[in-house]
């Protein structure tokens, strides 16, 4: 186990190294960072002097990386441009809220994907079953900032035109004088969270139920039916235990991968949160916030995918606990599906 | 690199019609009759074939009858704003634009970018995929645990900051802009690889331990050859299937680089940029954002269908959805 | 009265092309204590025979005719609760292929615990525990290293079939259906496992039904054997006189056809063809496409089975014309 993880964090590394070196080269070739800056009248030739010195400006690019790994290693992640605050000031903030946003997403697609999932695999083909399916497929073939359109159009102004209330905003985290008001917080937050919520749900509950039927088509099952283990209990105790593993599996890299989503959700509900800071400073060549930011991404997504592995050798004893007799354990992926058997013999 | 959650599960999915996780046996039919067999079960499946009719539609609307609707650029001021009528299905935006022609200019544009990112791509994947699955070993290793992050990885900053870099010289090729089409096609090309190369490896592994491979081995055949005559054609199933999702995917990722305002710029349009140009006013004026997102979600849909059907039919062990 | 009786007893399985019967007017018995082989090849329908008699048959397949009595009670069309009581108390049932049949992520000991805990009442965690260690050394898994603690992917494919075979015996069955249990063994263990079969089922009296495409194994281990082909009993007979005079052609192909059987060296006649599949079975006697005495009316309809000597039963229209088998 322990060997399993540090073989993992060996490939993680010069993943991160070359990840945010493509990233660094990218944001060199956005153009010339003082491009602003240089072109204002007022400025003093010094100042760009001087910046060019802190970024390291006119070193090639493999130097100017290494000088910033550095810096970032240690927590330096250099001043914005435009605000003129520290980087890890403006990221902590919005990390915050961006976490508020995907924790509670996570949180609420999990209960809601587990249970759609296993009862439409248990009741496969059932009305149930086919309603799941046909949400799936909406959640899967829906652009995100398309529904949040609809969603506004349905819940907000539908709503306000056709009852005149407001259940929901569509702007920010608080209305302005309502700060720190929880209700007002939920309120917010009901729109930007059901967005994302719709591609977790439709991508996890269909994930759970191949992954539970998977493990219901499997031998191990029938030999507790042949046991004389009451169904109940063999879904409960043999094949969610079994069906959990790569669940949890996925849930743990998509985590990773609705940073990438929330950045639309933010923009498109004036979210304060990561995907709000990054637009910004892209459109205003904010150089360190945008290198910070990628950086910071990646690792996080090569972090989610860690976690990942960790959770799955925990959980699966064919990984945690090593082969006794045989040789070295064949880590076996997710439990595989032994096909239906028509003509058995 | 994935936009949404839902690339997992389009991971998921490659992985449930990985050969290797499937069975031992590579699920691609292989000789004649096995792919009449497949064809005669895709063609029963409704949902596939319902898919099938939409995407007909839609190639014929986009690429046929744009060219018999009135110019997507046409102003007629007298004319903004309208209500969806006969004479203009769609409505008009604020310029008086006709905006069903405007919907089809910018479908043809979506669904090029997709289609070109399919087939690149699929190069890619297949290329990738093929050398992990064939070589085995450490390069195996290093290229899978090099595609499970890149599939991870969060596409849409990172795309979007390719694009703000502008028009790039690519030598003999010129100049490309990243935000055009060209220039939308290779970045995404680059991106969506994975899942493709992921299918292609689980088939190679499994079939190169057959005997054919062995046989021509011991003719001598050089392993290039033996990857393309042999191997290749054995898990072309796969990776029809995969490319078919990897359709939907791309217009999926274009059409919100486009709204967020990193992809196609006005006034070239896209399904993306015709609803970002109208989330200002689309309290007001629905059908300027009702009819581009239409376009894209049944478009998708019908591709998701077909997809489904596809894998349906070369797998007939997987139980039938829908 | 036979423990187990079953009697025309038909499965089908809904296919592309429309429902087809996987098995198809199956009727033998077995007495209490006794060992009756099931043979055939793959295909001929004995695991569905035994997977129906726990009432495991799943959609696309369902049991569609016949009766199953075990102990004079009707199994068929039992619900599904009481079939539980049945299941693993009654009946219990030993798998092929060992390395899928266990539970991935549960320690052996309390897989096998569960088959107590599940049919008895009285039974506390810790008193299962411990009779599930016992179990465990009485089918040869050594519990003095903590064994139970194990999970299956740490023992060897023997050592699992073992354990299997525990969870089987758990509740003292009167009924032990081994479907294939050593073919995925290599042939030391498979021996083993037989031996050990053989020595429980005289210990604790049970009766077994060994279902097995294997002659060999057959020959060692029933005393009836049951022959299937296609879905349907073709010859059933004590296994002494199955062997020595096998009557219906498709037996005496398996039997020539065996190396172990066989009447000459070197040379081994195989039956010509292929088994049917569950699509295309040839109307009237299914075995006479590959038949060598096969005539027009072989075709015409399915041959019933018909008593040729006491417990000798044969389903072929030419049993009496054709020439006596040599008796060795």
């Amino acid at each position: 186990m322990r060997g399993f993880v540090a073989r993992r964090l060996l490939v993680a590394i010069p993943v991160v190294l070359v990840a945010t070196f493509v990233v660094f080269l990218l944001v060199s070739a956005t153009g010339d960072p003082l491009a602003d800056i240089r072109t204002q009248p007022a400025t003093d030739p010094q100042t760009v002097r001087l910046l060019e010195e802190q970024y390291h400006l006119n070193d090639p690019v493999v130097e100017r990386y290494v000088h910033w790994l550095g810096d970032f290693v240690q927590g330096d992640w250099g001043t914005s441009f435009s605000t003129d605050r520290p980087v890890t000031d403006m990221i902590g903030e919005a990390a915050w809220n961006s976490f508020l946003l995907v924790g509670t997403t996570v949180v609420l697609s999990v209960f809601v994907a587990l249970l759609v999932g296993i009862v439409s695999a248990v009741r496969q083909r059932s009305a149930f079953d086919y309603a799941a399916t046909g949400f799936s497929y909406f959640g899967f073939s829906m652009p995100d900032f398309f529904f949040a359109l609809l969603l506004q159009l349905v819940l907000v102004v539908w709503l306000r035109e056709q009852f005149d209330v407001q259940l929901f905003y569509v702007q920010g985290k608080y209305t302005v004088g309502e700060e720190g008001n929880l209700v007002n917080l939920v309120q917010h937050m009901v729109l930007p969270v059901a967005t994302l919520m719709l591609t977790t749900v439709a991508a996890w509950s269909r994930y759970q139920r191949d992954s539970m039927l998977d493990v219901l088509r499997s031998d191990y099952i029938r030999t507790a039916r042949a046991k004389g283990v009451p169904r109940s209990r063999i879904v409960r105790h043999h094949a969610l235990r079994n069906a959990l593993i790569p669940f949890v599996t996925v849930v743990a890299i998509d985590t990773g991968v609705l940073l990438g989503g929330v950045v639309v959700v933010e923009r498109i509900f004036s979210w304060p949160g990561l995907g709000l800071v990054f637009f910004t400073a892209l459109e205003r060549s904010d150089y360190p916030v945008v290198l910070a930011w990628t950086a910071l991404a990646t690792v996080f997504v090569v972090l989610c995918n860690l976690v990942a592995d960790v959770i799955y050798g925990l959980l699966d004893p064919r990984i945690r606990v090593s082969r006794r007799s045989a040789g070295p354990s064949a880590v076996a992926p997710t439990p595989a599906a032994s096909p239906p058997e028509v003509a058995a013999s | 690199m994935s936009m949404r959650v839902g690339d997992e599960s389009a991971r998921t999915r490659a992985e449930s019609i990985d050969p290797l996780l499937v069975s031992n046996e590579v699920a691609t039919p292989e000789g004649r009759s096995e792919w009449r067999r497949a064809g005669r079960r895709f063609r029963r499946h409704v949902p596939a074939m319902l898919g099938v009719a939409v995407l007909v539609l839609m190639a014929f609307a986009c690429f046929v009858l744009v060219r018999f609707v009135p110019s997507p650029t046409k102003l007629h001021l007298a004319h903004s704003y309208e209500h969806p009528s006969s004479s203009h299905w769609f409505g008009t935006d604020e310029l008086g634009r006709d905006s069903f022609s405007r919907v089809l200019h910018g479908g043809q544009i979506s669904l090029r970018i997709a289609l070109g990112v399919a087939l690149l791509s699929t190069v890619v994947g297949v290329v990738i995929g093929s050398m992990a699955g064939f070589y085995g070993g450490w390069l195996d290793g290093l290229l899978m645990r090099f595609t499970d992050l890149w599939i991870a990885l969060p596409a849409l900053p990172i795309l979007a900051l390719a694009v703000s870099i502008g028009t790039v010289d690519l030598g003999v090729f010129g100049g490309i802009d990243l935000g055009g089409p060209l220039g939308m096609t290779l970045l995404l090309s680059l991106l969506l690889w994975g899942s493709i190369a992921r299918v292609v490896r689980g088939a190679t592994l499994s079939l190169r331990e057959r005997e054919f491979v062995d046989a021509s081995r011991a003719m001598g055949a050089s392993n290039a050859r033996i990857i393309t005559r042999h191997v290749l054609p054995n898990c072309l199933g796969p990776i029809v299937v995969n490319a078919t999702l990897v359709v939907a995917e791309a217009i999926l990722v274009e059409t919100t680089l486009s709204f967020l305002g990193f992809g196609i710029q006005p006034p070239t349009p896209s399904w993306g940029n015709l609803l970002s140009d109208a989330i200002g006013t689309f309290e007001d004026y629905w059908w300027l954002t009702v009819f581009p997102g239409l376009a894209i979600f049944v478009t998708v849909l019908a591709i998701n269908f077909v997809g489904d059907g596809l894998r349906d039919a070369i797998d007939p062990r997987r139980p039938v959805r829908i | 009265m036979s423990l187990l009786e079953v009697s025309g007893l038909a499965v089908a399985f809904d296919t592309e092309a429309g429902a087809r019967r996987a098995v198809d007017d199956v009727t033998f018995s077995v007495d209490g204590g006794e060992r009756v082989a099931l043979v055939g090849e793959s295909g001929s329908g004995k695991t569905v025979t035994g997977l129906a008699l726990l009432g495991l048959i799943d959609p696309p397949g369902r049991v569609v005719d016949g009766s199953i009595r075990f102990d004079d009670r009707e199994l068929d069309g039992l619900s599904e609760r009481d079939y539980r009581t049945i299941r693993g108390r009654e009946i219990a049932m030993v798998f092929q292929d060992p390395m899928t049949a266990l539970n991935p992520s549960i320690r052996i000991g309390d897989q096998v615990a569960e088959s107590v805990l599940v049919h008895d009442r009285a039974a506390t965690r810790a008193t299962a525990a411990t009779r599930a260690r016992d179990l465990l050394a009485l089918v040869g898994v050594s519990t003095g290293g903590a064994r139970e603690r194990d999970y299956p992917h740490q023992l060897s494919g023997g050592m699992r079939q073992r354990v299997v075979l525990a969870m089987a015996l758990a509740n003292e069955p009167r009924l032990l259906v081994a479907d294939e249990p050593t073919t995925a063994l290599d042939v030391t263990t498979q021996a083993q496992i037989l031996e050990l079969l053989d020595h429980l089922r005289s210990e604790l009296g049970l009766a077994l039904l060994f279902v097995t495409h294997d002659l060999g194994v057959a020959a060692a281990v029933a005393d009836r054997v049951v022959v299937m082909y296609a879905g349907r009993v073709v010859e059933s007979a004590a296994a002494t006189e199955l062997f020595s005079a096998p009557r219906h052609p498709y037996t005496r192909g398996l039997i020539e056809s065996s190396p172990r059987f066989g009447t000459e060296r070197g040379s081994l006649p195989a039956i010509p063809g292929q088994p049917p599949g569950l699509s295309d079975v040839p109307a009237g006697c299914a075995f006479h496409p590959r038949c060598g005495f096969a005539e027009p009316r072989c075709a015409e309809a399915v041959p019933p089975l018909e008593s040729v000597a006491d417990g000798h039963e044969v389903a072929c229209v030419r049993v009496h014309e054709l020439p006596a088998p040599v008796r060795r």
